[in-house]
């Protein structure tokens, strides 16, 4: 999976991913890799470290912050969450739009199995 | 990184697969990549179980690779470092580290061509060696047999309490005994390929079928069905039914492939068989040159009285029944034995216990230790080549220790160094490892060409995925052995030393001068080792070459042929054929004296027979046993093996007359240990008195290596049996005369099938074959070892100087003598190589224990071997150290201290 933009500098999938699995939500590293994994039914899965290599590249673009800690619990490092920012919310929005223009042509040449169809309704 | 409490072996081999990212990510996440791959394999292991989670591990881990090879640069840049440094590496930033490590050295090798075609040769021939020893190690040693759930084959012998042999043979009725009180065995099937082939005459001429005669249950036991038809059935083996299996090979051969042969009738022995199925090509049991499978019960009685249960011959193989180990078969087949020993005291006198092998060990038994000890050998000779290789990138990282200083000089890490030293040393050995499969595919068949009638399986070797993958993994542990120490040494240095001496001088001393001297003394005793094995090997084939069988091999000619039962049923008939067959031979031009035996000496042993001496009755242990082998007049004479009592067979010891033996060393002296046995009687299993008329120097029957058995011969005349086989002496060369010998017999009867005839020289020559390909090839592969070490000497000694060069100059212009030198640089070249001829030797004295099975005649603590092989080495490797002294002689002071 690649994890930077492609060469037409639309955001790769893991990128899109991150994004849509955060939505209003904190998650840390793992939950994001559930929360793909799960809504996608399983047809889409992250692996850690591609997931983090993207989660550092968000970080320098400044799609998603690290959400502030407040103060650590115990022993060693507190574990970190992340949320999207602005820049990544106005990003995500674009390529949800051009995604659901794209998935609409699809639709339109009856290129979506019934079950896709179906699991995306319910 | 956390230890969590559920830290499961999937998380630790995760852990360690972390350390191929880069320090600032693992830093960073490290922690909570673990974390993240905890989760997802609990998730995997509630999913699908292990399996899953492999699954999930091996993604895991390739992911961390893929990562680092798309992602190296953003990975690298620190904690909280922002958008400045991510930048920072601009256009190069799409291009791995690694990526670019390979293009640069790729271009450096490129550069040294004589540097890289040395190195990858010699990587070449140590990895192809190995991928081609092991190719055959794993089809002959390793893999399975061709057979479903092969594990559950055995082989079963008879085990004699009473003379302690382990390998009897099965009578038919053996079997039968066996199969209903040996429940730990599915089944159990006797076959032979004794007494001869069928002849088959369906075609223009007559030729002979090999043939293995069968039990019921044969085609149960291994398991296949045939390929086209069917496989004899077990209601099929009693009464009327002739029936035949043919081997796919002689299908085509003889039929082009044409399925309608099957349910025809053919003619085998002039006797009528149904075809009833064709075997699939790769079926190869008892062995590749089997034709035909046919039942026993059609052998005619005469020929061999299989009603008898004393009648062995018969070789067995069972299926243990599913999930029953050797030791219980084993232990069920005892009970089974002792229990039959009381049905039958007389015909199972002593045979109390069985022998239980698996029979993949035993048709590999003989060769197996040899091609162990045969990877090892070029495993060794692989680590030697290593040791070269190291030496030389050592000798080149010191050259380039002007470089390397300049590169750490502006900021390359140490880690970073070795990085790009090793891929270096990774692109070498995979150079070096395809060239080596290139090599091992061509070496294989060499392989098979020289050795491959000698090796059991041998149909089986090729260069496949499992040796493939065994290429791979010594090309990376290759790698890792001649490129880890000297990228070690080479960077270990302070910038500001390195920068320093490689001014002055571009090397670095003494730490580089301890690895070199431990890399060779590594290499000569590694080359020690090797030599010895090798050189007690040859030792061990030249003792068994020069073995004394007991006859003249020279000038003798030797014939086996069976006469038909069809065609001469009587005894009166065939002993008449053998008559004229005889008379005919004598009447070859070039032939001296003819006489015929049983078996060929280094065939096999005679029948065995048991007997009584009449006049001592009781013996300790029950009847003596022997081999009987039946002879003509005048065959010892013929073959030049001397009487050492009493007379020879004459034509009047003939089926009427008194029935008389000559007995030989070995048996009269077990029996007649302080007096001659001329003259005395002993009784045969038929009852009669025989008299004892000579004694007979001992012939070597089974093989060289194995000493004669005690062995009655007795007249052909008075005991006629219908396989025998001619021994011609010639007045010449006897190649010469082996094609009227041919025409001879055909004379008499053209359908007459010839079983061998080749000159006796060629028949003890083969006999040593196998260890003869063994010796040489071990010989090979210790001069490739030699070579090697003997390289890596003159390389270290020469490179050693040219690093002195100045040093040298100094001492000659400072009034050393020419031989003060010479004697320096020698000894310096020399104190680490008589180290590792130490070591070597004694290491050497230790692992060639390991060779006693497959030593003859010689000790594994040979002297002569012991000293030969360090004298040979010490005088290569002094060869090797005067090279480049004689070189440092002639360094001129003058010039030596205008280069410093």
């Amino acid at each position: 999976m690649r994890t930077r933009s492609d060469k037409s500098g639309q955001p790769s999938g893991a990128v899109l991913s991150i994004l849509f699995a955060l939505g209003d939500k904190e998650l840390h590293g793992y939950g994001i890799m559930k929360e793909v994994e799960e809504r996608t039914g399983g047809r889409v899965s992250l692996l850690p470290s591609s997931m983090y290599a993207t989660i550092k590249r968000m970080m320098l673009e400044g799609w998603i912050e690290e959400v502030p800690q407040a103060g650590a619990e115990g022993p060693g490092r507190p574990r970190r969450s992340y949320r999207i920012t602005t820049r990544g919310r106005a990003m995500a929005a674009r390529e949800a739009d051009r995604l659901a223009a794209l998935l609409e042509m699809a639709h339109a040449n009856r290129m979506v199995s019934d079950k896709a169809a179906s699991d995306a309704a319910s | 990184m956390i230890d969590g409490p559920t830290d499961s072996w999937a998380e630790r081999l995760f852990r360690l697969s972390l350390i191929v990212l880069p320090r600032p990510f693992r830093e960073e996440f490290g922690h909570e990549l673990v974390e993240a791959f905890s989760a997802g394999r609990g998730q995997a292991e509630s999913a699908g179980g292990t399996r899953a989670v492999c699954g999930f591990l091996v993604r895991a881990v390739a992911d961390n690779l893929v990562t680092v090879w798309r992602e190296g640069s953003l990975l690298r840049v620190p904690e909280g470092d922002r958008w400045r440094s991510y930048k920072g590496e601009g256009g190069s930033e799409m291009m791995s580290t690694l990526m670019r490590d390979l293009v640069v050295s790729a271009r450096m090798l490129a550069r040294r061509p004589v540097f890289t075609g040395v190195v990858v040769g010699t990587l070449a021939l140590g990895i192809g060696a190995n991928a081609a020893v092991f190719s055959v190690v794993d089809a002959v040693v390793l893999s399975a047999l061709p057979f479903p759930d092969s594990e559950q084959l055995v082989r079963l012998h008879h085990s004699n309490s009473r003379t302690g042999s382990q390998r009897g043979a099965f009578s038919l009725l053996d079997r039968e005994d066996l199969v209903p009180r040996a429940t730990s065995m599915s089944d159990i099937a006797v076959y032979s390929t004794v007494p001869s082939g069928l002849l088959f005459t369906g075609g223009d001429e007559a030729v002979e079928v090999r043939t293995a005669y069968v039990s019921a249950g044969f085609f149960r036991v291994l398991g296949i069905d045939a390929q086209v038809g069917r496989v004899l059935l077990d209601s099929e083996e009693r009464g009327d039914n002739r029936v035949v299996v043919l081997s796919h090979g002689f299908w085509m051969r003889r039929f082009g492939g044409d399925p309608s042969v099957i349910g025809r009738t053919i003619r085998l022995d002039d006797g009528p068989f149904l075809v009833t199925g064709v075997m699939p090509p790769a079926f190869v049991f008892p062995s590749e040159e089997v034709e035909a499978w046919v039942f026993l019960t059609t052998i005619p009685s005469q020929s061999i009285p299989l009603e008898y249960r004393e009648v062995r011959f018969l070789d067995a193989v069972g299926r243990m029944a599913p999930g029953i180990t050797v030791e219980q078969a084993a232990s069920d087949l005892q009970a089974a034995s002792y229990a039959l020993t009381q049905v039958y005291p007389d015909e199972n006198d002593g045979l109390d216990g069985k022998a239980i092998v698996p029979l993949r060990e035993s048709m590999t038994s003989g060769v197996q230790s040899s091609l162990v000890i045969l990877l090892g050998v070029v495993g060794l000779v692989l680590l030697i080549a290593c040791a070269n290789v190291a030496n030389v990138l050592l000798s080149r990282g010191v050259e380039r220790g002007h470089e390397l200083a300049i590169r750490q000089a502006l900021g390359a890490g140490r880690g970073r160094l070795i990085r790009q030293l090793m891929t270096e040393s990774v692109l070498l050995s995979v150079l070096g490892g395809g060239l080596g499969v290139g090599l091992a595919y061509w070496g294989t068949g060499a392989l098979m060409a020289g050795g491959g009638g000698l090796l059991p399986r041998s149909g089986e070797v090729g260069i496949d995925g499992s040796v493939l993958l065994f290429s791979l993994g010594i090309t990376v542990l290759t790698a890792l052995t001649f490129g880890l120490l000297p990228a070690m040494t080479v960077t270990k240095h302070s910038r500001a030393g390195r920068l320093q001496s490689a001014a002055r001088t571009g090397v670095r001393g003494r730490e580089g001068a301890a690895v070199w001297s431990v890399l060779v003394a590594g290499q000569v005793s590694l080359a020690m080792l090797i030599v010895i094995s090798s050189g007690l090997l040859l030792r061990s084939l030249w003792a068994l070459q020069n073995v004394d069988a007991g006859f003249e091999p020279d000038q003798l000619i030797a014939v086996s042929l069976t006469i038909n039962d069809a065609r001469y049923p009587e005894r009166s008939e065939y002993m008449s054929a053998y008559g004229q067959i005889m008379d005919r031979l004598e009447a070859v031009p070039g032939v001296a004296s003819v006489a015929s035996i049983r078996y060929l000496p280094l065939r096999r042993d005679g029948e065995s027979t048991s007997f009584t001496i009449m006049d001592r009755p009781e013996l300790d242990g029950g009847a003596p046993r022997a081999s009987m082998l039946q002879v003509s007049p005048g065959f010892f004479s013929t073959v030049g093996t001397p009487m050492v009592a009493g007379r020879d067979f004459t034509d009047a010891d003939h089926g009427e007359a008194a029935p008389v033996l000559i007995v030989n060393e070995a048996l009269a002296e077990r029996y007649w240990p302080s007096e001659s046995p001329i003259g005395r009687f002993v009784e045969g299993p038929g009852g009669d008195p025989v008299q004892v008329v000579g004694v007979v120097a001992d012939i070597r029957q089974r093989s060289l290596a194995e000493e004669a058995q005690p062995t009655l011969y007795v007249p052909q005349l008075q005991n006629p049996r219908r396989g025998m086989a001619f021994v011609l002496q010639t007045d010449s060369d006897p190649s010469e005369v082996v094609s009227s010998v041919r025409s001879a017999i055909l004379e008499v009867d053209p359908d007459q099938p010839i079983e061998s005839l080749a000159v006796m020289d060629e028949i003890r020559s083969a006999s040593t074959a196998q260890a003869r390909f063994f010796s040489w090839l071990l010989a090979g592969f210790a001069t490739l070892a030699v070579v090697l070490a003997s390289f890596g000497i003159y390389g270290v000694v020469s490179h050693g100087v040219s690093r002195r060069t100045s040093e040298i100059g100094i001492r000659v212009a400072l009034g050393a003598s020419r031989s003060g030198v010479l004697g320096m640089v020698v000894a310096g070249g020399m104190r680490p190589v008589i180290a590792g001829t130490v070591v070597g030797g004694a290491a050497a004295m230790v692992a060639t224990r390991l060779l006693r099975s497959i030593l003859f005649g010689v000790s594994t603590l040979d002297p002569v071997t012991f000293l030969a092989v360090p004298t040979l080495l010490l005088t290569i490797a002094l060869a090797a150290c005067w090279l480049p002294a004689a070189r440092a002689v002639r360094i001129d002071p003058t010039e030596a201290l205008r280069a410093e």
